[in-house]
């Protein structure tokens, strides 16, 4: 399509929005950042929980040489739904940018492209309150995890060991990095959180300087909480790996953990992984994350609370959330919320198609998680294949406990 | 969009990037950044290439096809995107065509000794046994501890009888210089197996499937060797260990036995004798089929 | 530089799809209820598929001359006695039965190395049914044009 029709084509249908999009990214292509960042907008306007429209906008205004306002938008980006990084734009909006802080530069060898820049992460905090239902895991996160780093001396008088590292295991979109947020919240400790694109480097050695800055800045931070979003990826299992960059990358990591770029104290070092079997095994030795807690999929109070916050500012009738949590079974976070979401098209479908101008509803939602399946089964189904035919060691116990107890098993 | 708005090594650093997802199996991050390659240099074969890489990793093989055919038509020459096409055909049972890419690819790269190993695994699954191990041998003259044609060379070791022993020496040296390689704890579930240790075929299976318990591969192997050392197929291990062979001797062994005895019994226990080893010969017919159904 | 004969390509468009034979399960069964020329069509077959006919055939004349020699022992080489004397008159039809296992164990040795490749390797056996039946009857009707024309005849 050219631009002339993608034009026609959007006034008849001026709510489609992957035409918009396309036609937005047209424009883009076309090298018309102007215009492209005026459809962006539109698009934002109308569906203002995307990422995909401000990322398309941040993209504009990169080309219009606007870097900052782009990496704004870049970052508003991240905290909206179906964020997927580009790494352009991750180049330019590093995540741990600050902004607000103290922040740390680190320049080598003159190149831009060696700059990093990092900070904790200016969100708002979110603390256990936050987290509805998963009660057995607030449970043991504080007993594991909290309360060990808050009062290391009663631990040390029990001779219980409480240094190293905890790594979060569990299917996708179950809220691990969210608990790993309310953990930093609890512990009243700075949070900083690590992801791939924030070490990798193709310059010889690089990398692994980007993650021993990240150990420094935790260091100096202290009480700090050092999170490792899918932490497979950095520390991926050598074994597996072909390359010996992924390799150099894990045995880094492996010393700092092990605290031989300084002391490790006051900082808590947390990971999340879906895949805990790409995970080196060398990283789950004592003093590294020699503790593991699963977190399951959320339990049907969780649920039910993910419904309601969803529906929040949603124009709906009067809807019970036990009942939707009830048929959800299995389903992560990110599953409910895109139930919510086909609820929504529901809706607008009648009033754009229909003319009629009506509510989210009960049989709406219903609907939606009919169609919808749970995202975590085949997590799930692989974590059976571990504990069912492999033999697999304690470190899964609570997976199999909770494999058994839902008799998936 | 030409290449002057973008920073002078942009295009390694997205390639880099994305080789390293790659490398970590993190295929849905590289597609987006070879995606965004793809879009920002669109003449770069490489893009293409590991867009088509990507593809074949997830199982995508008529997706992989498609760009590969592509690369290959705009860069004839292009190494890697030959050896997709081979290991494509090779997927697609296409073993005619595959063997003609890697014979392609030798004469071009006669010291590369991946190729000696991936044309001698091809060789193996179409039974030229002799062939095989031939190339793996000039591969590990090239390379002496190439892990892939030491896999090759200790199968053509297992299949001629000649490396069930543990100082055989090509699955001696890939125990030594793989020890954590797929490939590996597969020849070694092969040799230990043959050696009639089914149980420790099961634990360096298991150890495998802990570490990619996402594999149907590895998940179908040790369920097999599950079953084949579950207590209830140990009547059957002359069967399990000596295949048909072991079979013919408990038949026409246990057909004579009966016979013999016939003179020096009474006819009761004659009749429950034969009726204990009807009940063994069924058994070893239904019983491994049933528990097939169950694990 | 390899030897030039590794860089000869082995694949001919009628294996393009992959080499495979019958299983060892089907030659088993096979020879036990057909005999030694059952075992031996089988045998043969795979042999066809394996493109090594022009040396395997001799196994086939084998099987042929086999069965009337065992027909011919048991009736006139005095067999039958002696079969009965050593072990007894029911291990007669099992006799048969053990000679096409026996057959079956040399067609065994003969493609051992493809047939250990097919179970290591894990190359799936080619559908066996449809031949296995046919050679089962080929060599029940085999036995018995031996026994009726050539044995009874005298």
């Amino acid at each position: 399509m050219d631009r002339t029709q993608f034009e026609a084509a959007l006034l008849t249908n001026p709510f489609d929005n992957a035409l918009r999009t396309r036609y937005a990214d047209h424009l883009l292509a076309q090298g018309d950042a102007s215009a492209a960042l005026a459809q962006f907008e539109l698009l934002t306007r109308q569906i203002p929980d995307e990422s995909a429209p401000l990322i398309g906008q941040a993209r504009a205004l990169l080309q219009l040489g606007r870097r900052d306002d782009a990496a704004n938008r870049y970052r508003e980006a991240r905290r909206q739904a179906g964020f997927q990084p580009d790494s352009r734009l991750e180049a330019l909006a590093a995540p741990s940018t600050p902004t607000a802080g103290p922040r740390l530069t680190v320049v080598t060898g003159g190149k831009s492209d060696n700059v990093v820049e990092f900070a904790p992460i200016a969100r708002e905090r979110i603390g256990f309150g936050d987290i509805a239902g998963l009660d057995d895991l607030k449970r043991t996160v504080r007993l594991q995890i909290i309360e060990p780093f808050l009062n290391p001396a009663l631990f040390a008088k029990f001779k219980k060991r409480a240094g190293g590292g905890v790594m979060l295991y569990g299917p996708p979109g179950c809220g691990k990095t969210m608990l790993a947020r309310a953990v930093a919240t609890e512990c009243d400790a700075e949070f900083m959180s690590v992801g791939i694109s924030d070490v990798l480097n193709m310059y010889i050695g690089e990398s692994q300087r980007n993650l021993a800055q990240f150990f420094d800045k935790a260091r100096q931070s202290r009480p700090c909480v050092l999170f490792f979003d899918e932490i497979d990826a950095l520390a991926f299992a050598r074994s597996k790996a072909q390359s010996e960059h992924t390799r150099q990358v894990v045995n880094e990591l492996l010393s700092q953990l092990d605290g031989f770029g300084g002391d490790n104290q006051g900082v808590l070092i947390l990971a999340a992984t879906n895949m805990p079997w790409d995970v080196d095994s060398a990283m789950k030795r004592p003093g590294r994350f020699s503790r593991q807690v699963f977190v399951p999929p959320p339990d049907e109070a969780a649920r039910a609370y993910i419904v309601e916050l969803k529906l929040r500012g949603v124009p709906h009738d009067a809807v019970d959330a036990k009942a939707i949590a009830a048929v959800t079974r299995h389903f992560s976070g990110a599953d409910i919320e895109g139930v919510v979401e086909l609820a929504k098209d529901y809706a607008l479908e009648d009033h754009l198609v229909r003319k009629i101008e009506r509510n989210i509803t009960q049989q709406d939602l219903l609907r939606a998680a009919d169609t919808a399946k749970a995202s975590t089964l085949d997590w799930l189904r692989t974590a059976r294949n571990l504990v069912k035919y492999a033999g697999a060691d304690d470190s899964y116990s609570d997976v199999e406990q909770y494999l058994k107890r839902h008799r998936i098993v | 969009m030409s290449d002057d708005t973008h920073p002078p090594d942009e295009r390694a650093r997205i390639q880099f990037e994305a080789l390293a997802l790659i490398d970590r199996r993190r295929y849905d991050q590289a597609r987006v950044l070879i995606g965004q390659g793809l879009k920002e240099f669109p003449d770069d074969s490489e893009f293409l290439y590991l867009g088509a890489f990507v593809d074949y990793a997830q199982d995508h093989t008529d997706e992989a096809f498609t760009a590969t055919t592509q690369l290959l038509a705009r860069d004839p020459e292009h190494y890697g995107g030959r050896r997709l096409l081979a290991q494509l055909h090779e997927e697609h049972k296409q073993y005619a065509e595959a063997e003609e890419q890697w014979l392609g690819l030798l004469r071009d790269h006669p010291e590369d000794a991946d190729l000696y190993g991936f044309y001698g695994h091809l060789m193996l699954l179409t039974l030229n046994t002799d062939k095989a191990r031939k190339l793996a041998l000039e591969g590990l003259s090239q390379e002496p501890d190439h892990s892939h044609c030491l896999f090759v060379a200790t199968l053509t070791d297992l299949i001629e009888g000649r490396g069930s022993s543990f100082d055989a020496t090509n699955l001696q040296r890939l125990l030594t210089e793989h020890p954590e390689h797929k490939r590996t704890a597969v020849a070694l579930v092969i040799a230990l197996n043959e050696r009639g240790d089914f149980k420790g075929a099961l634990r360096v299976g298991q150890e495998l499937l802990r570490s990619q318990p996402d594999s149907q591969e590895v998940l179908e192997m040790v369920k097999a060797l599950k079953r084949q050392s579950h207590w209830s197929m140990l009547p059957l291990y002359p069967m399990q260990r000596w295949g048909w062979g072991g079979a013919a001797a408990v038949t026409f062994g246990g057909l004579i036995m009966l016979r013999a005895l016939r003179a020096n019994i009474d006819e009761g226990t004659y009749v429950i004798l034969n009726m204990a080893w009807l009940g063994y010969v069924l058994y070893s017919w239904i019983w491994p089929a049933v528990l097939k159904k169950l694990i | 530089m390899p030897k030039n004969d590794l860089l000869q390509p082995s694949l001919s468009a009628s294996d393009a799809t992959g080499v495979s034979i019958y299983s060892t399960a089907a030659g088993y069964i096979v020879s036990y209820f057909g005999g030694p020329l059952a075992a031996a069509i089988i045998a043969l077959l795979n042999s066809f598929h394996l493109g090594r006919l022009h040396k395997d055939w001799p196994f086939g004349a084998l099987a042929l001359l086999a069965v009337p020699g065992y027909f011919k022992w048991l009736q006139v080489g005095g067999g039958q006695r002696w079969l009965s004397a050593v072990i007894g008159q029911w291990s007669i039809p099992y006799v048969y039965r053990l000679m096409g296992v026996l057959f079956f164990g040399l067609a065994y040795l003969m493609h051992r190395r493809y047939y250990r490749s097919m179970a290591l390797i894990g190359v799936p056996a080619r559908p066996g049914w449809i031949p296995g039946v046919g050679a089962v009857m080929a060599g029940m009707a085999y036995a018995f044009l031996v026994v009726e024309f050539l044995i009874n005849e005298r």
